[in-house]
């Protein structure tokens, strides 16, 4: 992780106390990065709240269920009522389908958005300096 | 009832504190600087990392208090796993990434970076040190009545031994150091609850053969467990302890000299017919009585039982008014059923001693334990307490999913991925780690109400359902000689792990706290590397004493209940704090501290309020509770309003004061979703070491 320590090198800056970037800092962003990173950012949020929705759906739907249905929800499968085995055993599976297809769609959408940015930026060429030097940073 | 030493089990929880001390020792040695002791130099690897997440996790309440609150109330508190784990799944959708790419170390550290307000660090602060010492309690209270379980020590000295365990290893290797051991005692409880299991399965019959034993048909619905040898209950004189209340006839002998009082089992409506004590019994009642005041103002007779008077409690009966029978409506189902009462006994010593015992013999159905049916289905015991179960289950959902999302410990974690992609791998592969484990308390609760229904008959402290997990592999010991014992001390070894690893993880984020947020930023900005070092040692020695403290006064509550408190109040600050100044970039520091402070205030005014209704500290505020379920239920589980109050208000003070937008806070919305590779990364908080090896 050292490398972003590098970025404030001066030993006064050491304690961290204030976090307000300097202003070089914040022009080291291209201004096309910050639309891509803008649309990144709302494509990330669209994909946690749909999944959100899907999940609370379940998990609030569950209650429902049993209150509107206790007798479907109160059947007897092999010892077990309906709902204990939804609530007791087969709502994890449902958990980690979601966050499976949460963390992989999250990681492409990054993919994605890194390499817009870099095509990006060298159709803008170099003139602002090789300004994102994300790939010297590359880890 | 078992007496004495267990000594195996004994031998486990030995061997399990030394592996735990052997392991900070052997990390110590690597331990180089602040970012190690802080953040274990945030390069923990995914698979290391996600155990030691489910490791933190898994703490008391869920190892121990889970089990016996399924057991006590059945489906109704199957929420609190599910909650446990779905929490995770907020925090993977919602806050993992951002907060690990934000680059803050502590929750303050984030609340004053993300708005430039050394004033909102304050209050973090304190929000963290609050929900910290609220979660501690539990840990401590599962720990002694371990101890009372194994050895029968003095309920203090279990609180002693993990606190002392804990300190040593956080003090010697912080974060670095309690990284690796929660990852090992992750492993350590996931196989203490499971083989155990297995194993019953094989003597005891499996899951779903015992959940078959009980019955929700209407005919046999109202079935109660019996003991199944004869059992000596010892009631100590506090509240709840001291409460039985007998489901239908049970016959039983006073060993020493009580006094009764005999009230009925559900609050009779003030138009009805009152129901007098003997009509509650079947036996005859003593001779000898006198009147008392409950706390309550009501006075009420306790009769004089000698030792060895025997008494037989009478089946429920029908509460009349003017002639007609009382009717209730089912709260699910809208059915009118007759109001039945049956006896509810509040018992004191009349002797020198300071416990009532009272002998049951086998077949008797054992007191405080609900029907087949309640237990069963849903909307049972516990959610119906207060006639309004939907609510209280919704509001005890949103409260335990909501408040793991704001437990500062498990937020710290994250902070130890090297990158936001690993936060999320890592978070993925916890939820896995955790769904597994979370099958198994479910098991523990059905096959205890099976075998060991003699827990229920004491309604809290140390031999009660919270000891299933401890209580129940001893059975066993009835199959093959000493596979019980064995099998105990494996569990017993998975409780220890439980305690130490949840309350280590809250004394590193209390410590931090105090250490980096207090010491470190307001105290002594300057302060060197060394001297944080030796400032994070010293803070956690007095946090650790503090917790075990307020450890030891807690021996009366009831594990769950106080980890709901600190979920509520974490649910209703840092909860609605987090998600907003993630994803809201005209979020200002006043909106997002006022909803914080006053969602998190309002909470915890809630549940204290219940909480002094019940201990009849101001008993008018609990006849008041008595006329008003619906409230009641509400401040039981306040999370249902005060999630979306508290998200409201940050929204709305925040659109009020626009003006106080932090002027590069479109920065720093890229700063928490850029990936690292743009490297945008906001300053590091804790920085790299140059003295190094100087410990």
């Amino acid at each position: 992780m050292s490398g972003s320590n590098e970025m404030h090198p001066g030993p006064g800056q050491k304690q961290t106390s204030k976090q307000v970037p300097p202003a070089s800092e914040m022009k080291q962003i291209p201004s096309a990065s910050e639309v891509y990173l803008d649309k990144l950012m709302k494509s990330q949020f669209r994909l946690s709240f749909r999944l959100f929705m899907v999940f609370v759906g379940i998990l609030l739907g569950l209650p429902a269920l049993n209150y509107v249905f206790p007798e479907i929800m109160n059947l007897r499968i092999s010892g077990f009522t309906l709902t204990w085995l939804l609530l007791a055993v087969l709502i994890y599976p449902v958990t980690w389908v979601i966050s499976w297809v949460y963390v992989r769609n999250s990681i492409d959408l990054e993919e994605k958005a890194l390499t817009w940015m870099k095509t990006g930026e060298e159709q803008q060429g170099q003139q602002e300096g090789g300004a994102c030097g994300c790939s010297r940073e590359f880890r | 009832m078992q007496q004495g030493i267990q000594v195996i089990p004994l031998i486990g929880v030995i061997l399990l504190v030394i592996i735990t001390i052997g392991l900070g020792f052997y990390i110590r040695r690597s331990v180089r600087g602040t970012a190690d002791m802080y953040v274990a130099s945030r390069a923990v690897s995914v698979p290391m990392n996600s155990s030691a997440i489910s490791g933190e996790y898994l703490s008391a309440a869920s190892f121990m208090g889970v089990a016996g609150m399924i057991m006590k109330s059945g489906y109704d508190n199957i929420w609190y796993p599910v909650g446990y784990a779905a929490g995770y799944l907020f925090l993977l959708l919602f806050i993992a990434s951002p907060l690990r790419r934000f680059g803050a170390y502590t929750i303050p550290d984030f609340a004053e970076g993300r708005y430039d307000s050394p004033r909102f660090r304050k209050i973090a602060v304190i929000f963290v040190l609050f929900i910290g010492f609220f979660y501690t309690m539990p840990q401590m209270k599962g720990a002694g009545t371990a101890f009372v379980n194994i050895l029968n020590t003095p309920y203090w000295v279990g609180v002693g031994v993990v606190g002392f365990v804990v300190v040593f290893n956080v003090a010697l290797g912080g974060m670095k150091g309690i990284t690796f051991v929660q990852a090992v005692q992750y492993w350590i409880k996931m196989a203490a609850i499971s083989i155990p299991m297995f194993i019953m399965f094989i003597y005891l019959g499996g899951y779903g053969a015992n959940l078959e034993k009980f019955h929700n048909d209407p005919r046999q619905g109202n079935s109660l467990p019996r003991f199944a040898a004869d059992y000596t209950a010892i009631y100590k004189p506090d509240p709840p302890m001291n409460e039985i209340v007998f489901g239908a006839a049970t016959r039983g002998v006073f060993l020493n000299d009580t006094r009764v009082v005999i009230t009925t089992s559900r609050r009779i409506p003030a138009d009805a017919a009152g129901v007098d004590a003997q009509q509650l019994m079947n036996s005859t009642l003593p001779d000898t009585s006198e009147l008392i005041t409950l706390p309550t103002g009501e006075r009420a007779a306790a009769y004089l039982y000698r030792a060895g008077d025997r008494f037989e409690t009478g089946n429920p009966v029908t509460v009349i008014s003017q002639g007609h029978p009382v009717t209730v409506a089912d709260p699910v189902t809208g059915e009118k059923h007759p109001l039945t009462v049956s006896a509810r006994f509040i018992v004191t010593p009349a002797g020198p001693q300071n416990e009532v015992r009272i002998s049951y013999h086998a077949g008797q159905p054992v007191p405080n334990a609900p029907a087949d049916k309640s237990w069963l289905e849903p909307y049972g015991v516990l959610s119906s307490q207060y006639g309004h179960p939907v609510i209280y289950t919704y509001s005890l959902i949103i409260a335990i999913v909501c408040g793991t999302a704001g437990l500062p410990h498990i937020l710290v974690r994250f902070y130890t991925n090297p990158d936001g992609k690993t936060a999320r791998k890592s978070t993925f592969w916890v939820m896995i780690l955790l769904g597994v484990f979370y099958l198994f308390p479910p098991m523990f609760g059905a096959l205890g109400r099976a075998w060991t229904p003699e827990l229920y008959s004491v309604a809290g402290g140390a031999r009660s359902t919270d000891s299933v997990v401890l209580v129940l592999p001893r059975l066993l010991n009835n199959y093959v000689p000493h596979l019980g014992d064995i099998l105990s001390a494996v569990t017993s070894m998975g409780a220890f792990a439980g305690f130490m690893t949840t309350f280590s993880g809250l004394l590193v984020s209390m410590t931090s706290a105090l250490a980096h947020d207090v010491y470190g930023t307001m105290i002594n900005p300057r302060a060197t590397s060394s001297q944080k070092v030796a400032a994070f040692r010293v803070f956690a020695v007095i946090a650790g004493s503090t917790a075990c403290l307020l450890g030891v006064f807690v021996e009366n509550f009831d594990i769950n209940m106080m980890v709901g408190w600190a979920f509520a109040i974490g649910a209703a600050s840092y909860f609605p704090m987090l998600i907003v100044s993630c994803w809201w970039k005209k979020c200002t520091a006043i909106g997002a501290g006022t909803g914080m402070l006053i969602g998190g205030t309002s909470a915890l005014a809630a549940i204290v309020s219940v909480m002094l209704a019940d201990k009849q500290l101001i008993p008018s505020l609990g006849v008041w509770f008595g006329e008003h379920p619906v409230i009641k239920t509400l401040c039981e589980q306040p999370a249902i309003w005060a999630v979306p109050f508290s998200l409201l208000l940050i929204i709305a003070v925040s659109a009020a004061t626009q003006k106080y937008v932090p002027p590069n806070s479109a920065w720093k919305m890229l700063v928490l979703h850029a990936p690292e590779e743009l490297n945008l990364q906001n300053r590091e908080y804790i920085t790299e070491d140059e003295e190094r090896g100087y410990l």
